[in-house]
């Protein structure tokens, strides 16, 4: 994810990078998401039909369970029953949306774009997600790192299916608005999806 | 005529006033920073994403890649602010050479591992020795990064704890340690060095690169002892 300070700001687009105004504004809009505000808490019917969305449009699971805890969610995150095609199947569809992008608007345009909402979404989501674990009487630096940065790569994802021209049923889409509810999504394991 | 043992340059402008040799010395520390910092997250921390055994780990890496590309950012900032080029603190811009440390070919998470173990304590050192630096934002970034610089090296002794567990992992990961080691030495650079008689004269850095040296092999042996491992022979024979 990381790009360097060149690519950022006015020195960084040309011309084409007005045209990213989306992912511009995407990254502008992050400090109003509701970063890890509601972890723990029961699922919404909502939520559990995005989440069966998100997993549908991978091609994975059915099976949703929701993590009532910061250990618990920290153990699913660990657990050597991960399920790697989940993860793989992000990065394979993360492959071809920048592909996609690059050939539309050049990958310094693009990188420029994505390095905003990356450098955002890390100045924010630590904090966030350090307030959230204080509230549930947990302090652990590591685990913040981890909620960050998993939330950053949530942003950095949903700003390149933006980019890309994705519709709003992408995964990477409905995945960020999990994180923006302020919910974690915990990713497989074995063929369960975990939602903290 | 300045004193130099009385110098304290609290601002960019300020830093303007000063002796050229001292102005040089300050711009070529942050440049250093800006193009290595974004270096160890390029050659590193974003491949080692792939590598990481399970989502923590993963998510992790991504914001420690992200904490690097952060200094990065911050010493680039400080260098425009000083009136440093862009093209001079960008890898593929400058024809100056990052450190060789760089140069090592990560392969595996183990490598990886032991990378944050001992280049990120490398690291720290560093920072540590502008801690005191008589350039007040150069100090002053020192000290904003370090928090995270240590976190980084802990990241590097939690991992490396749960690698030792198993007899195998105990093994790949003192194997790693033998391999980075070695290159870790050249971080300090030579030990007569007269950009470091310079930031020392001006009160820029305090210690010598062969006390830094020393200092470092004796700390990484403590890091690596802390998880049952131990440093190749190339230390002895540098102490």
């Amino acid at each position: 994810m990381a790009r360097d300070a060149g690519q950022r700001g006015e020195h960084a687009g040309g011309s084409r990078l007005t045209d990213l105004s989306s992912v511009t504004r995407f990254a502008r809009s992050l400090g109003a998401a509701s970063w890890f505000a509601a972890v723990g808490q029961p699922l919404t019917d909502g939520e559990a039909r995005e989440a069966l969305d998100y997993l549908a449009a991978l091609d994975l699971g059915t099976e949703i369970v929701a993590v009532s805890d910061w250990r618990t969610a920290e153990a699913k995150t660990r657990d050597p029953a991960w399920n790697a095609r989940w993860w793989n199947a992000e990065e394979k569809e993360r492959l071809v949306l920048l592909q996609r992008a690059g050939a539309e608007w050049g990958e310094d345009s693009l990188m420029a774009a994505l390095t905003r909402v990356t450098d955002e979404a890390t100045r924010i989501t630590l904090g966030a997600a350090s307030i959230a674990a204080a509230r549930d009487g947990v302090a652990d630096p590591a685990l913040c790192r981890v909620a960050a940065g998993a939330a950053t790569q949530a942003a950095y994802q949903a700003a390149l299916a933006r980019a890309a021209g994705a519709a709003d049923s992408h995964p990477f889409a409905i995945k960020f608005r999990l994180f923006a509810a302020g919910r974690w999504p915990l990713g497989l394991v074995g063929d369960t999806f975990h939602l903290f | 005529m300045t004193d130099k043992s009385k110098l304290q340059v609290k601002t960019v402008e300020e830093l303007k006033k000063q002796p050229e040799e001292y102005q040089v010395a300050c711009a070529k520390l942050v440049v250093s920073h800006a193009i290595n910092e974004l270096y160890g997250a390029r050659a590193f921390d974003e491949p080692a994403v792939a590598l990481a055994p399970h989502p923590y780990a993963k998510w992790l890496t991504c914001r420690v890649a992200m904490e690097e590309y952060g200094h990065h950012v911050r010493f680039f900032e400080l260098g425009r602010e000083m009136g440093i080029a862009d093209d001079k603190m960008i890898p593929e811009k400058t024809s100056k050479r990052p450190l060789s440390i760089f140069d090592f070919p990560l392969k595996t998470w183990e490598e990886f591992v032991a990378i944050k173990l001992l280049a990120d304590l490398a690291e720290i050192l560093q920072v540590e020795d502008l801690l005191h630096c008589t350039f007040h934002p150069l100090r002053n970034l020192a000290r904003m990064t370090m928090p995270e610089e240590r976190f980084h090296a802990q990241f590097g002794l939690d991992f490396g704890a749960e690698l030792v567990k198993t007899p195998e992992g105990k093994k790949t990961l003192q194997q790693a340690v033998n391999k980075v080691f070695p290159t870790m030495l050249a971080f300090f650079g030579g030990a007569k060095s007269k950009n470091n008689e310079i930031f020392r004269n001006w009160g820029i850095k305090l210690r010598t690169n062969e006390e830094m040296r020393a200092d470092y092999i004796n700390r990484a042996r403590e890091a690596a002892g802390k998880i049952g491992l131990t440093l190749p022979d190339v230390a002895t024979a540098a102490a």
